[in-house]
């Protein structure tokens, strides 16, 4: 399926060390599992979808790039899902701001 | 000590021991109280407009050097308004992950939030933004809008230890009551 392909792999080109506040960064099925929590799983999935047709994707996020993307694409519309995405966007900037900084 | 400051502590330990991490992500993943973040647009530009003076005026009342506008999203805070972070990656993010902020407590216990010294808070002394970024005061209204729904925080931040009155609070909640009048009137509610 769509929205099942690739989903639980990890954005692992997240360059951040994570061992620092036994933290670790959000993955792709993070990212659609949080949105899943707040809209629930049919409207998640259709705007997991149009968002992956939108950025040109034909499966699902498989770097950090493509999930910034996506949920660029969700939080960009005044919608539910726009809440949960936005959250996510700033956890990524947050994980790597704060880890810049610690470098 | 006197009466009103032993309350006031009073009161902030009675807080800290009723907050668990657990309730408060059930608070904060609440739809219905996300849905009224969307229902007031608060993403969007316009509304860092009509706060920034709002929360510069914060800042400047407390002698501190940072007053935020913290909506407290499912999984991070996002500062509609921040006077006082313009550089660095915190200015760049516009926020940070929920589990490392205080406005969470606040928006939890739909009470003030008050840290006088971090470190010496069980419930913020691990966040990174203590020990990274040296916060170490805080004090924060829940901002609760018409509908009764607690969309973020109101909050000022300091670099070292201090303490709040009474009247700091009853100040502090002016400026959040001022706040979420300006946010809903620019929505078009009739406030």
């Amino acid at each position: 399926m769509f929205v099942d392909n690739g989903i639980n792999k990890s954005t692992d080109n997240l360059n951040i060390d994570s061992s620092m506040y036994n933290i670790s960064p959000p993955t792709a099925k993070d990212a659609y599992n949080a949105i899943v929590k707040i809209i629930g799983e049919a409207q998640a999935k259709e705007a997991w979808m149009q968002a992956c047709t939108a950025c040109r994707l034909t499966k699902a996020p498989q770097n950090l790039m493509e999930l910034k993307n996506v949920l660029q694409a969700i939080s960009s519309k005044n919608t539910l899902a726009s809440v949960p995405a936005t959250s996510l966007l700033i956890k990524i900037r947050s994980y790597e701001g704060i880890t810049k900084k610690s470098a | 000590m006197k009466e009103s400051q032993r309350n006031l502590h009073n009161k902030k330990e009675e807080i800290t021991m009723n907050i668990t991490q657990s309730q408060v992500k059930d608070v904060i993943k609440d739809p219905e109280r996300l849905q009224e973040i969307v229902a007031l647009d608060l993403f969007s530009e316009e509304v860092k407009n009509v706060l920034d003076d709002v929360t510069q005026k914060a800042a400047e009342r407390f002698n501190l050097p940072i007053g935020l506008v913290s909506l407290v999203l499912d999984e991070a805070q996002f500062w509609a308004s921040k006077f006082g972070i313009d550089e660095g990656w915190m200015s760049e993010s516009l926020g940070t992950d929920v589990e490392w902020s205080f406005c969470q407590y606040a928006v939890k216990e739909n009470k003030p939030f008050v840290v006088e010294n971090a470190l010496e808070n069980d419930l913020v002394k691990d966040s990174p933004l203590v020990e990274n970024e040296g916060i170490r005061c805080y004090a924060g209204i829940p901002m609760i809008t018409s509908k009764g729904q607690t969309i973020g925080s109101f909050c000022v931040v300091g670099p070292e230890e201090r303490s709040f009155s009474e009247e700091d609070l009853n100040d502090l909640r002016e400026l959040a009551n001022e706040a979420v009048l300006r946010i809903e009137r620019r929505a078009g509610r009739d406030v």
